[in-house]
């Protein structure tokens, strides 16, 4: 698998909408730090949500790591999306449930052990800084909180692809950098392709990256 | 609180579906055992000038169970002081032959008409006696009984149902929001419905126990035998292994299809 991503002449629209996106083509490899910029309401997210299989294309070729997004059946579909780690921009963290059981989701569902879902919680949440908060529910947590909760539970199954729709949006400057830094040691260290939608790239990110521009519904690629 | 009330909601419908069901099946035990019951009190009185064979009398009418001769000695007895037994003997003799006539089953009214129909036309028999109202309005009023409960049970059970399907339909929705985020990282169908699963059989588990305590206990209690007793009827007894079985299983089943129908009816994501 050559390209994680691979997108052709892609158009997005929300129902019979005109589309947001329109002869959109890009092609991500794998281990590649790629960002998406452009203004608000340009359809960064729609491109986010088409990736992970939440919006499916009206015309055009998607393909996430070799599937075939536009014809993917349901359980495939599933299939998928535990390879997938995914930030949204408003956390989707799951109220009822700890820290620690968020962030043991995705291993949860592919089916790790109890034992193995602790251990790798207990260690993302440290790096995350909030070992300590482990017990705690998301509604007693603070927004940068919630948000390094979600980037903690984006690693935690270890994905071939990390998609983080404005992971930074909001956020205080050291929440910033523990995210950022997750992000470059993903791709560092475990080989991950990630994807970033943001407004601005960080001037100190200090890795090599591919970047996306936005703009009226149209892609362009910066460098 | 509120969350108790939500299971009370699901163990109390599931009750009354259970409840009802399980009332249905034993007021038709009730019935049929009545019915036979009736059979067996059941006769019809025949007067012949001559003797009468069963088996011929089967051959034209395939429902009589036993044909048995009424003993003319009582009657014989009770004369005994007032006349002499030269005419006595000649009474012997001239008196006809009573016979009692006892049924299969219970025939409806045009049958039994039928049935007398064909006996008095018997050359032998010069009378026939049916009771056809008095035996027709018990059996009548059984049967309304009976019919009353099915219509009773089956709006019982429906309204039952209703309550089910949306006390699940409120679980579904407040549920959604962790089986959507679920969804987005990959979770199949049963797991991110698991929670719902779990709480509809727990409480379905927990009615049907309730139900088949219930029934092993009221015909224990003294009110409820008395009250059989004065009716002159028998309260089936309630047997855990096969009734029991049946009420958890099916209850069980039922919920799984309605979580089944509506979690994926409305979880969609």
């Amino acid at each position: 698998m050559e390209y994680v991503i691979r997108a052709n002449g892609l158009n997005l629209s929300y129902g019979r909408d005109e589309p947001i996106i329109t002869d959109a083509s890009m092609q991500i490899k794998a281990q590649e730090f790629v960002f998406i910029t452009g203004k608000s309401g340009s359809g960064k997210s729609t491109i986010i949500k088409s990736l992970y299989g939440e919006l499916f294309p009206n015309m055009g070729e998607l393909s996430v790591c070799g599937v075939d997004i536009k014809n993917i059946s349901s359980s495939k579909l599933n299939i998928l999306r535990r390879y997938l780690g995914v930030v949204f921009q408003d956390y989707k963290l799951i109220d009822e449930w700890t820290v620690e059981q968020n962030v043991m989701l995705p291993l949860i569902i592919g089916g790790f052990s109890k034992s193995v879902c602790i251990k790798q919680a207990h260690k993302l949440l440290k790096h995350v800084k909030l070992l300590h908060k482990i017990n705690k529910y998301p509604y007693e947590l603070s927004g940068g909180e919630q948000q390094r909760v979600a980037m903690a539970r984006a690693l935690a199954h270890n994905p071939i692809l990390i998609l983080a729709d404005e992971p930074t949006g909001n956020l205080d400057s050291y929440s910033s950098e523990v995210i950022w830094n997750l992000l470059k040691g993903a791709k560092e260290h475990l080989g991950t392709t990630v994807l970033v939608v943001t407004h601005n790239i960080p001037s100190t990110l200090g890795i090599d990256y591919k970047h996306y521009f936005l703009e009226s519904g149209v892609l362009h690629e910066v460098n | 609180m509120k969350s108790i009330n939500s299971h009370f909601s699901i163990i109390i419908s599931v009750f009354i579906l259970l409840f009802s069901f399980q009332f249905t099946k034993m007021v038709n035990t009730i019935v049929n055992d009545y019915s036979i019951k009736i059979v067996n009190d059941y006769s019809i009185v025949l007067v012949a000038s001559s003797e009468l064979k069963e088996e011929e009398l089967k051959r034209q009418i395939p429902e009589i169970h036993v044909l048995t001769e009424i003993s003319s000695k009582k009657i014989l007895d009770r004369l005994k002081n007032d006349m002499s037994s030269k005419n006595l003997t000649l009474l012997q003799v001239a008196l006809p032959k009573f016979y009692s006539l006892k049924l299969e089953a219970m025939p409806n009214q045009k049958r039994l008409e039928m049935i007398r129909q064909k006996l008095s036309g018997l050359s032998s028999i010069t009378r026939v006696e049916t009771f056809a109202k008095t035996h027709e309005k018990v059996f009548k009023m059984f049967l309304l009984l009976q019919s009353m409960v099915y219509v009773f049970a089956s709006f019982v059970a429906l309204v039952a149902i209703l309550l089910i399907f949306k006390q699940i339909r409120i679980w579904t929705y407040e549920h959604n929001r962790r089986m959507s985020i679920m969804t987005l990282f990959g979770a199949s169908f049963f797991m991110k419905s698991a929670m719902l699963y779990r709480m509809t059989l727990v409480d379905t588990f927990l009615s049907a126990v309730a139900v088949c305590a219930v029934y092993v206990i009221a015909p224990q209690l003294t009110v409820v035998q008395n009250f059989a007793l004065e009716l002159d009827i028998v309260i089936p007894k309630f047997n855990i292994l096969s009734e029991g079985g049946m009420l958890l299983g099916s209850s069980l089943i039922f919920a799984f299809i309605a979580v089944s129908i509506v979690s994926r009816k409305i979880g969609r994501v």
